[in-house]
């Protein structure tokens, strides 16, 4: 069995474009030759658009408040300093380099050591 | 974080705050993303030596950590001068930088023996180096992160750090 968690944009893209993401995934340097098919794929960012997502999301959030660690919050209040931060210095519309930020760099694959030959 | 959240700052700052939101992806990604999802502001690359623009701000979101060279990368990104760097749901740890494997992922308990990927750990003090002189650290804080190394769980911490140029 193997499944692949996709995050990131890619649950912005119809279905038929997702599964070419998937085949071209397969090209990858820590699968080659490893897979010739696949069960399940599940899109991780997806969740987050459903009432059981949320409520998951809001758990999580919840968790680590208690746990005094940094929440979700204060990750995107992190996020809006670094651009406030930059507008102010360069005083226009600012550029975004987000690395890895379309959700490929997280792909997920679940198979017990399935990239193992490669090291 | 990521690419994601572009949608959520245009609707709330406006587009008019971004000159271009560029996010470096595969190559696979990118071309059915410029494809489908760009538009005015967003765009998608698959090579950093090849962005031209203004950088100004650089987002890496737990992404160092699935890089072939994760050091290199932040080399390039300091060449770029960007007034801000932030670094999210990276791990470091104060050993040798080394790869390794990543086992768990946060939602599922049942996958805990199942999943597995190569995974780099970064040397903190080499990574801080980088910075040094140039930038300053304005914000660090640790963040839970449920995907672990389960081999090395006790000595890698999870960080958040906004670094700001001098």
């Amino acid at each position: 069995m193997i499944k692949i968690i996709f995050q990131g944009i890619v649950f912005r893209l119809p279905l038929f474009l997702r599964d070419k993401i998937i085949v071209n995934v397969f090209n990858m340097p820590v699968c080659t030759g490893s897979y010739d098919k696949y069960d399940d794929i599940i899109y991780g960012t997806e969740s987050y658009f459903s009432k059981e997502g949320l409520l998951s999301e809001l758990e999580t959030f919840r968790e680590m408040s208690a746990q005094k660690e940094a929440p979700i919050l204060e990750r995107n209040t992190t996020l809006f300093a670094a651009l406030s931060i930059a507008k102010e210095k360069v005083k226009r519309p600012i550029g975004v380099l987000d690395i890895g930020g379309g959700g490929g760099g997280r792909i997920l694959y679940v198979k017990k050591y399935a990239w193992r030959e490669l090291f | 974080m990521g690419g994601v959240e572009y949608f959520m700052l245009k609707n709330t700052l406006g587009e008019s705050y971004f000159e271009y939101w560029n996010i470096l992806e595969r190559k696979d990604f990118v071309d059915v993303f410029n494809m489908e999802v760009c538009d005015r502001t967003l765009k998608f690359s698959c090579d950093l030596s090849k962005i031209k623009e203004n950088v100004d701000v650089v987002i890496i979101s737990g992404a160092l950590q699935y890089l072939p060279n994760p050091i290199e990368v932040l080399k390039n990104v300091i060449k770029m001068k960007p007034q801000c760097v932030l670094i999210t749901r990276t791990p470091f740890w104060e050993k040798k930088q080394r790869l390794t494997k990543q086992l768990s992922w946060k939602q599922e308990s049942n996958w805990k023996e199942r999943l597995s990927y190569p995974f780099f750990l970064m040397n903190e003090k080499l990574v801080m180096k980088l910075f040094e002189n140039k930038y300053k650290k304005l914000i660090d804080f640790p963040m839970t992160q449920k995907m672990f190394v389960t081999r090395y769980k006790g000595s890698v911490k999870y960080r958040a750090i906004l670094f700001t140029k001098l």
